[in-house]
């Protein structure tokens, strides 16, 4: 959120379990448009191949998020 | 939300009060009291702050803290209206940027906010310092870290699964204060330590872990006593281990026999904060690839690619925070934090700043 104010733009990675409660922050913080990319849960100590996996399914979002084009 | 509201003020309104309270999400699940305007406006006058001013914003929901909304909360969990200065002096300190209440507020870690009274409040409000101290049976502990949680739910918005992601949290999390045993103490109370004058009444808040005993009736020395603690405060699942670089500070409470002990030996606060600097700690090679590993900084002075360095648990001696409290038995506690996340002290003030030496200049 700070980093969007200030002009630069992101991508929020969270997993499907923080989904909600995510979402839930932003709204309360004024910030429901902040671009989240949701990969599912979990990512904790799970092998690399996994992780990559689950991170090349997201990477229009991340793409979007970064450039504004959704 | 409006707290403030009319009640039917009989046992049975209470009851009910209770009930719905429960039903709109304004509890922390045990019973509170109604706050009626007799009795919030009561409050109000054990403080000199007008009622409408803003002590801050408590994330996540951004809600307003006006002295008024703590009042209410501070009625509705049972607190006197005495205790009112030091809740407002500890949600100011909850307020400042390097307590991270946001992060507090939201983390899956088990953190709770322990509120230490300092100074002269401790007696004049019976703020338990001694036995069972950080247990149950005194009202100003109970009700007065019941409070500031219950700040946290009504003001901020905390909601266990919803804007909470602590997996397990604390009992802590209920109501955590207590008071340092000055008296007992051999050394310079904690808040003088942190430059308030000896008789000045403060607050301090630190976000922290439940309590961990550290029971060693056996060692003979200082440096072997103090051993069974630093291996308590640096355990491989600690977070602090892992996090020693990033505003990390960790608690050790002793007793005032256990602080007697060390000054027997002629061991002062600081040779304690040294000790434990130094030997809490665990090798590179067993926190590689484990715990919260390359996540955040470790603190400057280890080189991270020695399977052979020491990792420490905070950056400088002093961020070991030494306090004395408990009954005068032999026994220590550890209380760690998570890091990210650094306590702040306040004394009480008059609403021009000026520190006061007594709750009572503060009543109307």
């Amino acid at each position: 959120m700070i980093f969007e104010e200030r002009g630069i733009p992101t991508a929020t990675f969270i997993t499907h379990s923080f989904e909600t409660y995510a979402r839930g922050l932003c709204r309360m913080q004024g910030w429901e448009a902040l671009p989240l990319v949701v990969i599912p849960h979990p990512i904790a100590a799970r092998p690399q191949d996994e992780l990559r996996a689950k991170v090349r399914k997201v990477s229009d979002a991340v793409i979007a998020a970064l450039t504004g084009h959704a | 939300m409006n707290l403030d509201v009319e009640v039917d003020d009989s046992v049975e309104g209470a009851i009910a009060y209770f009930e719905s309270a429960y039903e709109k999400g304004w509890t922390d699940g045990l019973p509170v009291f109604p706050p009626t305007k007799e009795r919030v406006a009561e409050m109000l006058r054990h403080t000199d702050r007008d009622p409408d001013d803003v002590v801050g914003k408590i994330p996540p929901r951004n809600g307003v803290a006006t002295v008024r909304k703590i009042a209410i909360n501070a009625v509705m969990t049972g607190c006197r209206p005495e205790y009112l200065p030091v809740l407002i002096a500890a949600i100011e300190c909850m307020l400042e940027p390097k307590y991270n209440l946001y992060g507090r507020q939201t983390t899956t870690h088990p953190g709770a906010h322990l509120l230490i009274v300092h100074g002269p409040a401790r007696t004049e409000l019976d703020v338990n310092c001694k036995f069972n101290v950080l247990g149950h049976g005194w009202r100003a502990n109970a009700t007065m870290g019941r409070a500031l949680r219950l700040m946290m739910i009504n003001i901020g918005g905390n909601k266990p699964g919803v804007t909470d992601m602590a997996t397990h949290g604390h009992p802590g999390r209920y109501s955590y204060c207590i008071g340092e045993d000055e008296e007992g103490s051999p050394w310079t109370p904690f808040h003088v330590d942190r430059g308030f004058a000896k008789d000045v009444c403060a607050v301090t808040v630190v976000c922290a872990e439940a309590p961990h005993n550290i029971n060693d009736q056996v060692s003979k020395t200082p440096e072997r006593y103090l051993g069974s603690a630093a291996s308590a405060m640096a355990h491989l699942g600690a977070n602090g281990i892992y996090r020693g670089g990033l505003q990390s500070e960790q608690i050790l409470v002793v007793t005032s026999e256990s602080a007697n002990w060390f000054q027997s030996f002629g061991w002062g606060k600081a040779d304690v904060q040294k000790y434990i600097f130094e030997n809490a700690r665990q090798p590179v090679r067993e926190l590689r690839d484990r715990g919260g590993w390359n996540t955040a900084p470790l603190p400057s002075y280890v080189n991270k690619e020695d399977d052979d360095a020491m990792v420490g648990i905070v950056e400088r001696p002093e961020d070991i925070l030494v306090l004395v409290a408990g009954g005068h038995l032999r026994h220590m506690n550890a209380i760690l934090t998570s890091a990210y996340n650094l306590s702040v002290t306040r004394a009480l003030t008059r609403k021009d700043g000026t520190p006061v030496r007594s709750v009572k200049e503060l009543f109307r």
